[in-house]
């Protein structure tokens, strides 16, 4: 159930990134629909399942990148391994804890992008702090705003199975 | 083994095997591709077809609600467009039996074009770092490094080809480069994608003559590219600090626009030629 909720997440997360950059070409440098799947995995604190939805989720966005093939899967993999590992010793109990907790995965996939093109490319390019700024809020946000979602749904399917169940009786 | 060591264990296995994926990526930046970026483009390229034509159809939507009026306006217009292009057409065809006539008088064999197929953009994201485009050609699939051309001008060449669907990279692109010239003065140099949708025009001497405004083509000599395609124009010159002038361009084609594309079939160059050009340092 938890890997195919993660498939489901993935192809969302891909339809979502392919309706904005055809909305608005600009919107792939502000927003990263597949960082919020990785964090809502690694939020789980399960570091394995985290690193490798990670991965996967990485290569999915390098499918619709150019340049280097698996550059955002190495990026996926370490933020899911930090975040996951992070979660076991922070509460994210409220709502800014979880904004600032999705910001904070922007930066650490930044910095692990920055060092790869530094490292592997000729002429890497440097991000416009504007872009930067615009994305760690949007992050946030939109991160915060897909925890609260996916709580009230379950929390929905918990109390919907629960009124499924048959009721004995002893009459 | 407890579980902290087992998870790490690996993460660096997941990193290793990337890492390898990366260098192999680096080391064959211009050639074959892994067979798992051919089966990712084969997964995702379908989606973003169906999300392409689900927004053109919904983009459609007013155009389907257009008044008579409006849409014999436009029939109208378009019928003076014709005439226009028509006019144009017969004066392009006069100049080509001029330019063959000489070309027999001088004993001159213009270069190989290729095969040109129209091909449908069906993602384009052309802002981001790292920015790519798709495109659907069914039938005979593109080949590796096939040019990619559009009525305005270049838009780049296939990296990656899988069925139907081929990955283009642009040449705003930061890894591009591609053979140019300036068409006033036939000063040849290297255009080379500067990201975020600007350009460069590289390898122009101080003494070179170059304006902002002069319009740059492809000049024919990169091995892949034909010459006499539309790159861009040149909007700012400045002198470099080595011996060359720093020289910006703004493409010709806006790849926000694209919706079709012409892609180039066949080699540009005979197959021997270009193995000594990739030979050559």
């Amino acid at each position: 159930m938890r890997v195919l909720r993660f498939f489901l997440a993935l192809v969302a997360a891909l339809v979502v990134h392919l309706v904005l950059v055809g909305a608005e070409p600009q919107a792939s440098r502000v927003f990263d629909p597949f960082l919020i799947v990785i964090v809502l995995q690694a939020m789980r604190g399960d570091i394995v399942f985290a690193m490798v939805s990670g991965a996967l989720v990485g290569l999915t966005q390098d499918a619709v990148s150019g340049g280097l093939y698996g550059l955002h899967g190495f990026a996926g993999t370490v933020v899911g391994y930090v975040l996951a590992g992070a979660v076991r010793f922070l509460s994210l109990q409220k709502f800014y804890y979880v904004i600032l907790f999705f910001a904070a995965a922007v930066l650490v996939k930044e910095i692990v992008v920055q060092l790869l093109f530094v490292a592997l490319l000729r002429r890497p390019e440097v991000p416009l702090l504007d872009d930067l700024v615009l994305q760690v809020v949007l992050a946030g946000l939109v991160g915060a705003a897909a925890v609260a979602t996916v709580e009230t749904l379950s929390q929905r399917l918990s109390a919907w199975r629960r009124s499924r169940r048959p009721r004995v009786s002893l009459e | 083994m407890t579980a902290g060591r087992r998870s790490n264990l690996t993460f660096l296995a997941l990193l290793v095997a990337q890492f390898i994926l990366l260098s192999f990526s680096v080391r064959n930046a211009d050639g074959a591709r892994t067979r798992l970026e051919e089966a990712a483009l084969a997964a995702v390229a379908p989606v973003t077809r169906v999300v392409d034509s689900s927004i053109e159809g919904f983009r459609g939507v007013p155009d389907r609600f257009k008044s008579r009026l409006d849409l014999e306006n436009e029939v109208v217009a378009l019928e003076q467009q014709v005439d226009a292009l028509m006019m144009e057409r017969s004066r392009l065809q006069h100049v080509e039996d001029q330019v063959e006539r000489l070309s027999d008088a001088l004993g001159y064999k213009a270069p190989f074009e290729g095969q040109v197929r129209l091909a449908d953009v069906v993602y384009v994201d052309h802002s981001s770092r790292l920015q790519t485009l798709f495109l659907y050609l069914p039938g005979r699939p593109a080949g590796l490094s096939s040019p990619v051309t559009a009525p305005d001008g270049l838009v780049g060449r296939v990296i990656l080809a899988e069925g139907a669907y081929s990955k283009v990279q642009l040449i705003t692109d930061r890894a591009s480069g591609v053979g140019a010239m300036i068409e006033r003065t036939r000063r040849q140099g290297i255009a080379r994608g500067a990201g975020r949708g600007g350009m460069t025009l590289e390898y122009l001497p101080l003494q070179a003559d170059v304006l902002v405004g002069d319009r740059v083509v492809t000049s024919g000599t990169d091995g892949i590219y034909p010459r006499g395609v539309a790159i861009g124009t040149v909007t700012k010159v400045e002198p470099g600090t080595e011996l060359f002038h720093r020289v910006e361009l703004i493409p010709a084609v806006d790849f926000g626009l694209l919706d079709q594309v012409f892609v180039v079939l066949g080699d540009t160059l005979p197959g021997r030629l270009k193995g000594s050009m990739s030979a050559s340092p």
